[in-house]
């Protein structure tokens, strides 16, 4: 742990403790440092190769700890950054130090930045505003959609303007195209059954029910299947965008119903 | 993946090109228009990528890109793009944020088994981040006819560029990353403050 601390101070780090983003991360990153250290998965050491069993792997809030079976003395893996992914090991404690306080969270920092922005906009002229605003809403048209989307989904009952909080200006199409279009928006359908809502014309646009997809062979042009079309996400493959969604040693934050599946 | 979380914007917030494999984990629609002799992915974004099936074979020293060097073959009926020499730097490999470098090889096995469904197995060899292969799958549903990806011109106005910071967002309950809380608009117009257009009388 002692040696494992002083390459992390002299990282400019208090401890070699993970954080909760890795949750969902890959855990068999490795990286050649200078002193060529590597890891793997969850912890093939330069102390020996030490695989852990996923079922031992631990996560809490703060510090993601890989205890392995073997040796005896348990094996705290760590994973800490400074260009790139770097594993370091420490023997004889099965408790990492404490997590660091973490800094001001992204997310807070944007909404602060967010209302400093808007805060600048009032008060500017009105001219200006009226610019400044139709900037914005073109930078987001297409959240746009996705905004009704998720408006439309009982899950997802969120209050104003969504949009402007999103980093990615298509991450909420990617939402829509996910959970937002998971559950469709009944009061709407019960209030003009035979047309479509502005919410299910953009959610049609994102995604589709598996029970509307045509069936038949797939057509071929030139002795090879046709691969050509409009591709949607299917809802059944999520969540889609790790890509170490389908190794056995991930363990992601899903809902209930996703785990079972 | 710590560096990418706490030390890179997203790269397509800034409008760089997402590149492989990060296209094929997006949870958004593309579309594709195979030729005789080229396939093209068409994406959201305005992006898109030309794979080749030609038989001609990799550059031998291509350029780095964010979608490589690629090569298309068909194997029976399993359309089998090959792509190599990707750019490391301004890149994710996902949505989740978790890296690649410039070693990254990816084999794309493309199957249609129904006239409804595509499915990819995506195998992603990296031996400098990654110490083995990673197997990847997922199905996309055919859309409607008339359904076609629109023009969105990402640069056009990123007035958001200067206020992002590192990361793509907590991890939310359905297991998809991103920012989705909320904060109040400015109060709306009123009779005191009316809003008025651009536009001179």
């Amino acid at each position: 742990m002692e040696r494992a601390s002083l390459i992390a101070k002299d990282r400019g780090q208090s401890t070699i403790a993970t954080d909760a983003h890795n949750a969902g991360s890959i855990g068999m990153m490795k990286y050649d440092n200078r002193v060529r250290k590597r890891c793997a998965t969850w912890g093939e050491c330069n102390l020996g190769r030490f695989f852990c069993q996923p079922e031992l792997t631990k996560k809490t809030n703060s510090v993601t700890v890989a205890l392995c079976s073997s040796p005896p003395a348990p094996v705290v893996v760590a994973c800490s950054t400074a260009r790139a992914v770097e594993c370091r090991t420490a023997l004889g404690s099965t408790k990492p130090t404490a997590a660091p306080p973490r800094p001001s969270h992204p997310q807070l920092s944007l909404q602060t930045s967010v209302c400093m922005y808007a805060r600048r906009l009032a008060d500017r002229t009105e001219d200006s505003f009226q610019r400044s605003a139709a900037a914005v809403y073109r930078r987001y048209i297409l959240s746009i959609f996705a905004l009704f989307a998720i408006h439309s989904s009982s899950a997802h009952a969120l209050e104003g303007p969504t949009w402007l909080h999103t980093r990615n200006p298509l991450s909420f199409l990617q939402r829509a195209a996910g959970s937002g279009a998971q559950s469709e928006s009944q009061t709407e359908k019960q209030k003009s059954p035979g047309l479509k809502s502005d919410s299910e014309q953009a959610l049609s646009e994102f995604s589709r029910n598996e029970s509307d997809v045509p069936t038949g062979p797939a057509p071929r042009i030139d002795g090879h299947p046709d691969l050509s079309g409009y591709w949607v996400p299917s809802k059944q493959d999520r969540p889609v965008g790790n890509i170490g969604k389908d190794l056995p040693v991930i363990n992601c934050p899903l809902p209930q119903r996703d785990r079972q599946r | 993946m710590k560096h990418n979380i706490e030390h890179t914007i997203d790269p397509e917030s800034l409008c760089v090109v997402g590149g492989m494999p990060r296209h094929d984990a997006s949870a958004l629609p593309f579309q594709l228009l195979q030729g005789s002799h080229h396939a093209a992915f068409l994406y959201w974004y305005t992006t898109y990528r030309l794979v080749p099936f030609d038989g001609r074979q990799h550059d031998p020293d291509p350029d780095p890109s964010f979608f490589g060097d690629e090569i298309g073959t068909w194997d029976g009926d399993t359309f089998v793009i090959d792509s190599v020499a990707f750019k490391e730097a301004r890149t994710w490999a996902d949505e989740n944020a978790n890296p690649h470098s410039d070693q990254l090889h990816t084999i794309e096995r493309w199957t249609r088994p129904d006239a409804g469904h595509l499915h990819l197995e995506l195998t992603i060899i990296d031996p400098k981040f990654y110490t083995e292969p990673i197997h990847y799958q997922r199905t996309w549903l055919i859309g409607k006819p008339t359904q076609i990806v629109h023009e969105y011109s990402c640069a056009e106005d990123n007035v958001d560029a200067p206020h992002l910071q590192p990361g793509p967002g907590p991890i939310g309950p359905d297991g998809q990353r991103g920012y989705d809380k909320v904060t109040p608009l400015p109060p709306p117009p009123d009779k005191d403050h009316p809003a008025v257009t651009s536009i001179l009388n």
